[in-house]
Protein backbone atom coordinates (compact mmCIF):
# COMPACT_ATOMS: atom_id res chain seq x y z
CA UNK A 1 0.00 0.00 0.00
CA UNK A 2 1.34 3.43 -0.94
CA UNK A 3 1.75 6.00 1.85
CA UNK A 4 2.91 9.08 -0.08
CA UNK A 5 2.23 11.45 2.82
CA UNK A 6 4.81 9.70 5.01
CA UNK A 7 7.97 11.52 3.78
CA UNK A 8 6.19 14.89 4.03
CA UNK A 9 4.96 14.24 7.57
CA UNK A 10 8.46 13.11 8.51
CA UNK A 11 9.64 16.66 7.80
CA UNK A 12 7.06 18.14 10.18
CA UNK A 13 7.88 18.56 13.84
CA UNK A 14 5.75 17.06 16.59
CA UNK A 15 3.14 15.41 14.37
CA UNK A 16 1.59 13.79 17.47
CA UNK A 17 0.41 17.16 18.76
CA UNK A 18 -0.06 18.98 15.46
CA UNK A 19 -2.54 16.46 14.11
CA UNK A 20 -4.82 17.45 16.99
CA UNK A 21 -5.22 20.86 15.31
CA UNK A 22 -8.05 21.10 12.80
CA UNK A 23 -6.09 23.15 10.29
CA UNK A 24 -3.12 20.78 10.23
CA UNK A 25 -5.44 17.79 10.06
CA UNK A 26 -7.38 19.23 7.13
CA UNK A 27 -4.30 20.38 5.23
CA UNK A 28 -2.51 17.04 5.63
CA UNK A 29 -5.66 15.09 4.76
CA UNK A 30 -6.08 17.07 1.54
CA UNK A 31 -2.38 16.75 0.74
CA UNK A 32 -2.53 12.97 1.14
CA UNK A 33 -5.57 12.89 -1.11
CA UNK A 34 -3.79 14.89 -3.81
CA UNK A 35 -0.69 12.70 -3.61
CA UNK A 36 -2.70 9.50 -3.61
CA UNK A 37 -4.72 10.49 -6.69
CA UNK A 38 -1.83 11.99 -8.62
CA UNK A 39 -1.77 10.72 -12.24
CA UNK A 40 -4.70 8.37 -11.66
CA UNK A 41 -7.40 10.28 -13.52
CA UNK A 42 -9.65 9.91 -10.46
CA UNK A 43 -11.45 13.09 -9.44
CA UNK A 44 -12.45 13.88 -5.87
CA UNK A 45 -14.73 16.10 -3.86
CA UNK A 46 -14.23 16.64 -0.13
CA UNK A 47 -17.20 17.74 1.98
CA UNK A 48 -15.56 20.20 4.37
CA UNK A 49 -18.34 20.07 6.96
CA UNK A 50 -18.23 16.28 7.07
CA UNK A 51 -14.44 16.31 7.35
CA UNK A 52 -14.66 18.75 10.27
CA UNK A 53 -17.43 16.68 11.86
CA UNK A 54 -15.16 13.62 11.69
CA UNK A 55 -12.37 15.61 13.35
CA UNK A 56 -14.61 16.95 16.13
CA UNK A 57 -15.96 13.46 16.85
CA UNK A 58 -12.37 12.25 17.08
CA UNK A 59 -11.52 15.12 19.46
CA UNK A 60 -14.46 14.19 21.70
CA UNK A 61 -13.32 10.59 21.89
CA UNK A 62 -9.71 11.65 22.43
CA UNK A 63 -10.64 13.63 25.53
CA UNK A 64 -12.75 10.79 26.92
CA UNK A 65 -10.06 8.13 26.41
CA UNK A 66 -6.75 9.98 26.76
CA UNK A 67 -6.20 8.78 30.33
CA UNK A 68 -5.64 5.29 28.92
CA UNK A 69 -2.59 6.66 27.13
CA UNK A 70 -0.78 6.66 30.48
CA UNK A 71 -0.78 2.86 30.45
CA UNK A 72 0.82 2.41 27.03
CA UNK A 73 1.44 5.52 24.94
CA UNK A 74 2.64 3.64 21.87
CA UNK A 75 -0.49 1.51 21.79
CA UNK A 76 -2.66 4.60 22.29
CA UNK A 77 -1.15 6.15 19.15
CA UNK A 78 -2.39 3.11 17.19
CA UNK A 79 -5.80 3.30 18.87
CA UNK A 80 -6.14 7.04 18.17
CA UNK A 81 -5.20 6.54 14.49
CA UNK A 82 -7.74 3.72 14.25
CA UNK A 83 -10.36 5.93 15.87
CA UNK A 84 -9.65 8.64 13.29
CA UNK A 85 -10.10 6.05 10.54
CA UNK A 86 -13.41 4.99 12.12
CA UNK A 87 -14.66 8.61 12.19
CA UNK A 88 -13.67 9.12 8.55
CA UNK A 89 -15.66 6.05 7.60
CA UNK A 90 -18.57 7.16 9.78
CA UNK A 91 -18.77 10.70 8.34
CA UNK A 92 -17.60 9.80 4.83
CA UNK A 93 -16.34 13.21 3.65
CA UNK A 94 -14.90 11.98 0.36
CA UNK A 95 -16.61 11.26 -2.96
CA UNK A 96 -14.58 9.96 -5.89
CA UNK A 97 -15.42 9.56 -9.53
CA UNK A 98 -13.73 8.26 -12.69
CA UNK A 99 -12.26 5.33 -10.76
CA UNK A 100 -10.56 2.96 -13.18
CA UNK A 101 -8.60 -0.28 -13.09
CA UNK A 102 -5.26 1.23 -14.02
CA UNK A 103 -4.49 2.37 -10.47
CA UNK A 104 -3.15 0.45 -7.43
CA UNK A 105 -5.18 -2.67 -6.66
CA UNK A 106 -6.33 -1.37 -3.24
CA UNK A 107 -7.28 2.00 -4.72
CA UNK A 108 -9.26 0.32 -7.52
CA UNK A 109 -10.97 -2.10 -5.13
CA UNK A 110 -12.05 0.44 -2.51
CA UNK A 111 -10.88 3.98 -3.35
CA UNK A 112 -12.33 5.90 -0.38
CA UNK A 113 -11.25 3.22 2.13
CA UNK A 114 -7.78 3.10 0.66
CA UNK A 115 -7.35 6.88 0.90
CA UNK A 116 -8.68 7.12 4.48
CA UNK A 117 -6.45 4.23 5.54
CA UNK A 118 -3.35 5.64 3.80
CA UNK A 119 -3.83 8.93 5.67
CA UNK A 120 -4.33 7.40 9.12
CA UNK A 121 -1.49 4.91 8.62
CA UNK A 122 0.76 7.75 7.45
CA UNK A 123 0.03 9.75 10.60
CA UNK A 124 0.41 6.74 12.93
CA UNK A 125 3.73 5.66 11.41
CA UNK A 126 5.04 9.24 11.49
CA UNK A 127 4.25 9.59 15.18
CA UNK A 128 5.68 6.16 16.01
CA UNK A 129 8.86 7.07 14.14
CA UNK A 130 9.21 10.49 15.79
CA UNK A 131 8.28 9.64 19.34
CA UNK A 132 8.75 5.89 19.81
CA UNK A 133 12.09 4.95 18.27
CA UNK A 134 11.00 3.91 14.82
CA UNK A 135 7.93 2.80 12.94
CA UNK A 136 7.04 -0.79 12.07
CA UNK A 137 6.63 -1.95 8.48
CA UNK A 138 3.13 -2.60 7.26
CA UNK A 139 2.04 -6.21 7.61
CA UNK A 140 1.31 -8.52 4.66
CA UNK A 141 -2.39 -7.97 5.34
CA UNK A 142 -2.06 -4.51 3.82
CA UNK A 143 -1.72 -6.04 0.34
CA UNK A 144 -4.24 -8.85 0.81
CA UNK A 145 -7.35 -8.04 -1.17
CA UNK A 146 -9.45 -10.45 0.94
CA UNK A 147 -8.61 -8.47 4.07
CA UNK A 148 -9.80 -5.25 2.42
CA UNK A 149 -13.01 -6.89 1.24
CA UNK A 150 -13.64 -8.28 4.70
CA UNK A 151 -13.14 -4.99 6.47
CA UNK A 152 -15.27 -3.17 3.93
CA UNK A 153 -18.16 -5.47 4.80
CA UNK A 154 -17.57 -5.18 8.55
CA UNK A 155 -17.31 -1.41 8.52
CA UNK A 156 -20.73 -1.15 6.91
CA UNK A 157 -22.17 -2.66 10.11
CA UNK A 158 -19.90 -0.86 12.55
CA UNK A 159 -17.28 1.77 11.55
CA UNK A 160 -15.41 1.09 14.81
CA UNK A 161 -14.03 -2.08 13.21
CA UNK A 162 -11.62 0.31 11.51
CA UNK A 163 -9.67 0.32 14.79
CA UNK A 164 -8.68 -3.38 14.84
CA UNK A 165 -8.26 -3.22 11.07
CA UNK A 166 -5.60 -0.54 11.43
CA UNK A 167 -3.98 -2.60 14.21
CA UNK A 168 -3.82 -5.53 11.83
CA UNK A 169 -2.10 -3.48 9.13
CA UNK A 170 0.37 -1.96 11.54
CA UNK A 171 1.22 -5.22 13.31
CA UNK A 172 -0.49 -4.46 16.62
CA UNK A 173 -2.67 -7.18 18.20
CA UNK A 174 -6.28 -6.28 17.26
CA UNK A 175 -9.23 -6.30 19.63
CA UNK A 176 -12.16 -7.50 17.53
CA UNK A 177 -14.50 -7.96 20.50
CA UNK A 178 -14.64 -4.40 21.87
CA UNK A 179 -12.99 -2.34 19.15
CA UNK A 180 -13.97 1.06 20.55
CA UNK A 181 -12.78 0.47 24.13
CA UNK A 182 -9.10 1.34 24.54
CA UNK A 183 -9.00 -0.13 28.05
CA UNK A 184 -9.82 -3.56 26.58
CA UNK A 185 -6.98 -3.57 24.09
CA UNK A 186 -4.55 -6.49 24.43
CA UNK A 187 -1.49 -4.23 24.89
CA UNK A 188 -3.21 -2.22 27.64
CA UNK A 189 -4.44 -5.32 29.46
CA UNK A 190 -0.98 -6.86 29.29
CA UNK A 191 0.58 -3.74 30.82
CA UNK A 192 -2.09 -3.63 33.53
CA UNK A 193 -1.53 -7.31 34.32
CA UNK A 194 2.21 -6.71 34.64
CA UNK A 195 1.64 -3.78 36.98
CA UNK A 196 -0.78 -5.74 39.18
CA UNK B 1 -29.46 66.80 45.94
CA UNK B 2 -27.63 63.53 46.37
CA UNK B 3 -23.95 63.29 45.57
CA UNK B 4 -22.66 60.36 43.59
CA UNK B 5 -20.94 57.78 45.76
CA UNK B 6 -17.19 57.94 45.92
CA UNK B 7 -15.65 55.79 43.22
CA UNK B 8 -18.84 55.44 41.22
CA UNK B 9 -18.88 56.45 37.56
CA UNK B 10 -20.37 59.84 36.64
CA UNK B 11 -23.75 59.38 34.95
CA UNK B 12 -23.65 62.30 32.51
CA UNK B 13 -20.96 60.99 30.11
CA UNK B 14 -22.71 57.59 30.05
CA UNK B 15 -25.94 59.25 28.97
CA UNK B 16 -24.12 61.18 26.25
CA UNK B 17 -22.40 58.05 24.99
CA UNK B 18 -25.64 56.11 25.16
CA UNK B 19 -27.65 58.56 23.04
CA UNK B 20 -26.33 57.54 19.60
CA UNK B 21 -26.88 53.87 20.46
CA UNK B 22 -30.44 54.64 21.50
CA UNK B 23 -31.12 56.37 18.18
CA UNK B 24 -29.47 53.61 16.18
CA UNK B 25 -31.41 50.90 18.01
CA UNK B 26 -34.67 52.78 17.43
CA UNK B 27 -33.88 53.04 13.73
CA UNK B 28 -32.97 49.37 13.64
CA UNK B 29 -36.33 48.53 15.21
CA UNK B 30 -38.09 50.71 12.65
CA UNK B 31 -36.19 49.15 9.78
CA UNK B 32 -36.96 45.69 11.11
CA UNK B 33 -40.67 46.49 11.28
CA UNK B 34 -40.61 47.90 7.75
CA UNK B 35 -38.98 44.73 6.48
CA UNK B 36 -41.60 42.63 8.21
CA UNK B 37 -44.34 44.63 6.52
CA UNK B 38 -46.05 42.76 3.70
CA UNK B 39 -48.06 45.46 1.87
CA UNK B 40 -49.47 43.05 -0.69
CA UNK B 41 -50.90 40.78 1.97
CA UNK B 42 -52.18 43.58 4.19
CA UNK B 43 -53.73 45.61 1.37
CA UNK B 44 -55.22 42.63 -0.43
CA UNK B 45 -57.23 42.04 2.71
CA UNK B 46 -58.18 45.71 2.81
CA UNK B 47 -59.19 45.69 -0.88
CA UNK B 48 -61.37 42.64 -0.44
CA UNK B 49 -63.14 44.25 2.49
CA UNK B 50 -63.58 47.48 0.54
CA UNK B 51 -65.14 45.85 -2.55
CA UNK B 52 -67.60 43.92 -0.43
CA UNK B 53 -69.08 47.12 0.98
CA UNK B 54 -70.54 50.21 -0.72
CA UNK B 55 -67.79 52.78 -1.38
CA UNK B 56 -68.81 56.40 -0.88
CA UNK B 57 -66.60 57.94 -3.59
CA UNK B 58 -66.39 57.15 -7.33
CA UNK B 59 -62.87 55.70 -6.90
CA UNK B 60 -61.78 52.15 -7.30
CA UNK B 61 -60.59 50.77 -3.94
CA UNK B 62 -58.44 48.24 -5.80
CA UNK B 63 -56.63 50.95 -7.78
CA UNK B 64 -56.01 52.90 -4.60
CA UNK B 65 -54.75 49.82 -2.85
CA UNK B 66 -52.40 48.95 -5.70
CA UNK B 67 -50.96 52.47 -5.67
CA UNK B 68 -50.55 52.34 -1.94
CA UNK B 69 -48.77 49.00 -2.21
CA UNK B 70 -46.30 50.44 -4.73
CA UNK B 71 -45.57 53.53 -2.63
CA UNK B 72 -45.25 51.62 0.61
CA UNK B 73 -42.90 49.11 -0.94
CA UNK B 74 -40.71 51.93 -2.32
CA UNK B 75 -40.64 53.59 1.10
CA UNK B 76 -39.79 50.34 2.86
CA UNK B 77 -37.01 49.59 0.41
CA UNK B 78 -35.58 53.08 0.68
CA UNK B 79 -35.82 53.06 4.46
CA UNK B 80 -34.13 49.71 4.68
CA UNK B 81 -31.24 50.68 2.38
CA UNK B 82 -30.80 54.00 4.14
CA UNK B 83 -30.76 52.38 7.55
CA UNK B 84 -28.28 49.74 6.44
CA UNK B 85 -25.88 52.28 4.97
CA UNK B 86 -26.16 54.89 7.70
CA UNK B 87 -26.54 52.98 10.95
CA UNK B 88 -25.18 49.54 10.10
CA UNK B 89 -22.25 49.85 7.73
CA UNK B 90 -20.11 46.72 7.57
CA UNK B 91 -16.99 47.63 9.54
CA UNK B 92 -14.46 44.83 9.41
CA UNK B 93 -11.91 47.02 11.20
CA UNK B 94 -14.20 47.23 14.21
CA UNK B 95 -13.93 43.45 14.55
CA UNK B 96 -10.25 43.77 15.46
CA UNK B 97 -11.31 44.87 18.95
CA UNK B 98 -12.45 41.29 19.57
CA UNK B 99 -8.76 40.51 20.06
CA UNK B 100 -8.57 42.96 22.96
CA UNK B 101 -11.20 41.03 24.87
CA UNK B 102 -12.31 42.77 28.03
CA UNK B 103 -9.57 45.38 27.77
CA UNK B 104 -11.43 47.16 24.97
CA UNK B 105 -13.22 50.40 25.85
CA UNK B 106 -16.99 50.42 25.73
CA UNK B 107 -17.38 51.78 22.21
CA UNK B 108 -14.88 49.33 20.72
CA UNK B 109 -16.29 46.42 22.74
CA UNK B 110 -19.85 47.10 21.61
CA UNK B 111 -18.98 47.70 17.95
CA UNK B 112 -16.81 44.58 17.73
CA UNK B 113 -19.45 42.33 19.27
CA UNK B 114 -22.27 43.92 17.30
CA UNK B 115 -20.43 43.40 14.00
CA UNK B 116 -19.29 39.89 14.93
CA UNK B 117 -22.78 38.87 16.06
CA UNK B 118 -24.28 40.21 12.87
CA UNK B 119 -21.71 38.26 10.85
CA UNK B 120 -22.45 35.04 12.78
CA UNK B 121 -26.22 35.46 12.37
CA UNK B 122 -25.83 36.02 8.64
CA UNK B 123 -23.44 33.07 8.34
CA UNK B 124 -25.99 30.88 10.12
CA UNK B 125 -28.81 32.00 7.85
CA UNK B 126 -30.56 34.58 10.08
CA UNK B 127 -30.58 37.80 8.08
CA UNK B 128 -33.87 39.28 9.29
CA UNK B 129 -33.33 39.04 13.04
CA UNK B 130 -33.21 42.31 14.95
CA UNK B 131 -29.93 42.95 16.74
CA UNK B 132 -29.49 45.86 19.18
CA UNK B 133 -26.40 47.60 20.56
CA UNK B 134 -27.59 48.94 23.90
CA UNK B 135 -27.96 45.53 25.57
CA UNK B 136 -24.36 44.75 24.52
CA UNK B 137 -23.23 48.00 26.14
CA UNK B 138 -25.02 47.00 29.35
CA UNK B 139 -23.13 43.68 29.38
CA UNK B 140 -19.84 45.61 29.02
CA UNK B 141 -20.81 47.73 32.02
CA UNK B 142 -21.68 44.61 34.05
CA UNK B 143 -18.46 42.77 33.31
CA UNK B 144 -15.74 45.27 32.45
CA UNK B 145 -14.79 46.13 36.01
CA UNK B 146 -14.74 42.61 37.40
CA UNK B 147 -11.25 41.26 38.00
CA UNK B 148 -10.15 38.28 35.99
CA UNK B 149 -7.18 36.30 34.82
CA UNK B 150 -6.75 37.30 31.19
CA UNK B 151 -4.30 34.54 30.27
CA UNK B 152 -5.68 32.86 27.18
CA UNK B 153 -5.54 29.31 28.45
CA UNK B 154 -6.60 29.92 32.04
CA UNK B 155 -9.74 28.47 33.59
CA UNK B 156 -10.95 31.93 34.53
CA UNK B 157 -10.59 33.21 30.98
CA UNK B 158 -12.88 30.49 29.61
CA UNK B 159 -15.24 31.07 32.55
CA UNK B 160 -15.33 34.78 31.72
CA UNK B 161 -16.13 34.09 28.06
CA UNK B 162 -18.91 31.67 29.06
CA UNK B 163 -20.34 34.18 31.53
CA UNK B 164 -20.27 36.91 28.88
CA UNK B 165 -22.06 34.60 26.39
CA UNK B 166 -24.83 33.89 28.88
CA UNK B 167 -25.24 37.55 29.77
CA UNK B 168 -25.39 38.54 26.09
CA UNK B 169 -27.90 35.77 25.34
CA UNK B 170 -30.14 37.01 28.14
CA UNK B 171 -29.57 40.72 27.45
CA UNK B 172 -32.16 41.14 24.72
CA UNK B 173 -29.52 42.10 22.14
CA UNK B 174 -31.14 39.55 19.86
CA UNK B 175 -34.55 41.03 20.36
CA UNK B 176 -36.93 38.70 18.59
CA UNK B 177 -36.51 35.01 18.02
CA UNK B 178 -39.00 32.18 18.01
CA UNK B 179 -36.25 29.76 18.99
CA UNK B 180 -35.26 30.33 22.62
CA UNK B 181 -31.91 28.55 22.04
CA UNK B 182 -30.92 30.85 19.20
CA UNK B 183 -29.35 33.76 21.18
CA UNK B 184 -27.36 31.29 23.30
CA UNK B 185 -26.04 29.54 20.18
CA UNK B 186 -24.98 32.79 18.55
CA UNK B 187 -23.23 34.21 21.62
CA UNK B 188 -21.61 30.85 22.37
CA UNK B 189 -20.19 30.93 18.84
CA UNK B 190 -18.93 34.43 19.57
CA UNK B 191 -17.30 33.20 22.79
CA UNK B 192 -15.65 30.36 20.87
CA UNK B 193 -14.31 32.82 18.28
CA UNK B 194 -12.90 34.98 21.09
CA UNK B 195 -11.31 31.92 22.70
CA UNK B 196 -9.65 31.00 19.38
CA UNK B 197 -8.33 34.54 18.94
CA UNK B 198 -6.93 34.65 22.46
CA UNK B 199 -4.95 31.47 21.75
CA UNK B 200 -3.85 32.48 18.26
CA UNK B 201 -0.61 34.37 17.57
CA UNK B 202 -2.30 36.07 14.59
CA UNK B 203 -4.49 39.06 15.31
CA UNK B 204 -5.17 40.55 11.88
CA UNK B 205 -8.49 40.81 10.01
CA UNK B 206 -7.99 37.44 8.32
CA UNK B 207 -7.47 35.74 11.69
CA UNK B 208 -10.62 37.37 13.11
CA UNK B 209 -12.73 36.37 10.11
CA UNK B 210 -11.25 32.86 10.19
CA UNK B 211 -12.12 32.50 13.88
CA UNK B 212 -15.71 33.65 13.28
CA UNK B 213 -16.02 31.32 10.30
CA UNK B 214 -14.85 28.24 12.18
CA UNK B 215 -16.95 29.15 15.23
CA UNK B 216 -20.08 29.37 13.05
CA UNK B 217 -19.27 26.05 11.45
CA UNK B 218 -18.65 24.32 14.77
CA UNK B 219 -21.93 25.69 16.09
CA UNK B 220 -23.77 24.25 13.09
CA UNK B 221 -22.09 20.87 13.61
CA UNK B 222 -22.62 20.75 17.38
CA UNK B 223 -25.93 22.54 17.78
CA UNK B 224 -27.34 19.68 19.84
CA UNK B 225 -24.43 19.83 22.27
CA UNK B 226 -24.82 23.57 22.80
CA UNK B 227 -28.59 23.31 23.21
CA UNK B 228 -28.02 20.63 25.85
CA UNK B 229 -25.54 22.92 27.62
CA UNK B 230 -28.14 25.69 27.74
CA UNK B 231 -30.76 23.32 29.14
CA UNK B 232 -28.35 21.82 31.66
CA UNK B 233 -27.83 22.38 35.35
CA UNK B 234 -24.95 24.86 35.11
CA UNK B 235 -24.73 26.33 31.58
CA UNK B 236 -21.87 28.70 32.45
CA UNK B 237 -19.61 25.93 33.77
CA UNK B 238 -20.55 23.56 30.95
CA UNK B 239 -19.95 26.19 28.29
CA UNK B 240 -16.59 27.12 29.81
CA UNK B 241 -15.60 23.43 29.76
CA UNK B 242 -16.69 23.09 26.12
CA UNK B 243 -14.69 26.18 25.12
CA UNK B 244 -11.64 24.84 26.93
CA UNK B 245 -12.00 21.48 25.21
CA UNK B 246 -12.53 22.80 21.69
CA UNK B 247 -10.45 25.95 21.40
CA UNK B 248 -6.94 24.43 21.42
CA UNK B 249 -7.91 22.07 18.58
CA UNK B 250 -9.38 24.81 16.41
CA UNK B 251 -6.80 27.54 16.86
CA UNK B 252 -4.61 28.59 13.99
CA UNK B 253 -1.04 27.65 14.91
Amino acid sequence: MRLPILPELAREQDVRHRVRELRFFEASFRRNLALRLEDTGITSRTDRAKLHAAFLAWVDNFHVTREIAETDRRDFVCYAAGRMLAELFRHSPLSLSNVNDTVDPDLAAWPEGSIYASYCLGVALSVLKQDFDGAPSLSDASTDRRVWESIRENIRDNPDYAIPFLDLLIGQTPNWTDPSLPERRPAVRAKQAMAA
Amino acid sequence: MTRPEKGSRPQFPDVLEEAPRLVKDLLRGLRHNLRQLDPTRDLDTFAQNATSSAFPLPLSPLALAAELVRETRKAAKFGSSLARDVIDPQQDDALLALVEGRDADRAAYVQARYQATRYLMKRMGYTDTLLLERPIARVWAETALSSSDNRANSETHFAHLADQALRLAQSGAIAQSDDRHFPFRIFSALALAEALLSLSPNHDSAAVMGALEIAAEVMALRQGTFDAIMNGFDPAAALAAELKLLAPHLTEA
